[in-house]
């Protein structure tokens, strides 16, 4: 997509204004709310050929169950997930590991049952080649609060279009899930 | 067991049971945890 410099006194049309205003470098999807007590987040229609790359941010979701998984599987894609996981409590100097390998879905996060939030990046949606991505994420859960990251890889060259996210333990509630493209040039 | 379905397109979300199907397609759930708070 091309970029227009706008020279002084030109007018500014609103064919010009949503080709070149309205998409912006990273731009917004979607937003869900998260229900109360639910075992899946689903969102379909989330990804297209529009993106290869996209940003999704979980913001206040709350978990039933103390630290779980916060697993999310895309659409279509139910193998080839291997996530490598570094945390740490803030009550602790000392950083934890944790992995998962060949599984139905990205490890995006540790859960918790107070507050939390989850950003990742997801990259290489069209590619034949599996999707990449990352994610960082800090909770806060019965009173005691971390961080950590997560370097996540697909082998799927399967294109998907939406994504669904769970726990490995209890359900889900609060918060919402909201989804931006990285958009191309 | 509920879930909440989003479509991105339409901007609709609805909180509905989920069917057998959909409960099938769910990772499978453990009780692991990467450490006990």
């Amino acid at each position: 997509m091309a970029v227009k410099t706008f020279t002084s006194g030109e007018t500014l049309t609103a064919a010009d204004t949503n080709t070149y205003l309205a998409n912006s470098g990273l731009v917004y999807v979607s937003s869900t709310t998260v229900g109360s007590g639910v075992s899946s987040v689903t969102v379909s229609s989330a990804f297209s050929s529009t993106y290869d790359s996209y940003k999704i941010v979980i913001s206040g979701m709350k978990t039933s169950v103390s630290s779980p998984i916060v697993r999310l599987q895309l659409s279509g894609i139910t193998a080839g997930y291997f996530t490598s996981m570094v945390y740490q409590l803030a009550s602790s100097s000392t950083v934890n590991g944790y992995n998962e390998s060949s599984v139905a879905y990205f490890a995006v996060s540790i859960g918790a049952n107070e507050n939390s939030r989850i950003e990742f990046d997801l990259f290489g949606m069209n590619a034949a080649t599996g999707k990449m991505g990352n994610s960082e994420f800090a909770g806060y859960d019965n009173s005691a609060s971390y961080g950590g990251s997560t370097f996540l890889v697909n082998t799927s060259g399967a294109v998907s279009t939406g994504f669904v996210l769970s726990s490995s333990s209890g359900t889900l509630s609060n918060g919402t899930v909201t989804v931006y493209g990285y958009r191309k040039g | 067991m509920l879930g909440t379905f989003h479509d991105a397109i339409t901007g609709e979300t609805v909180t509905r049971e989920l069917t057998p199907d959909e409960i099938a397609e769910l990772p499978e759930p453990t009780n692991e945890t990467p450490f006990s708070n």
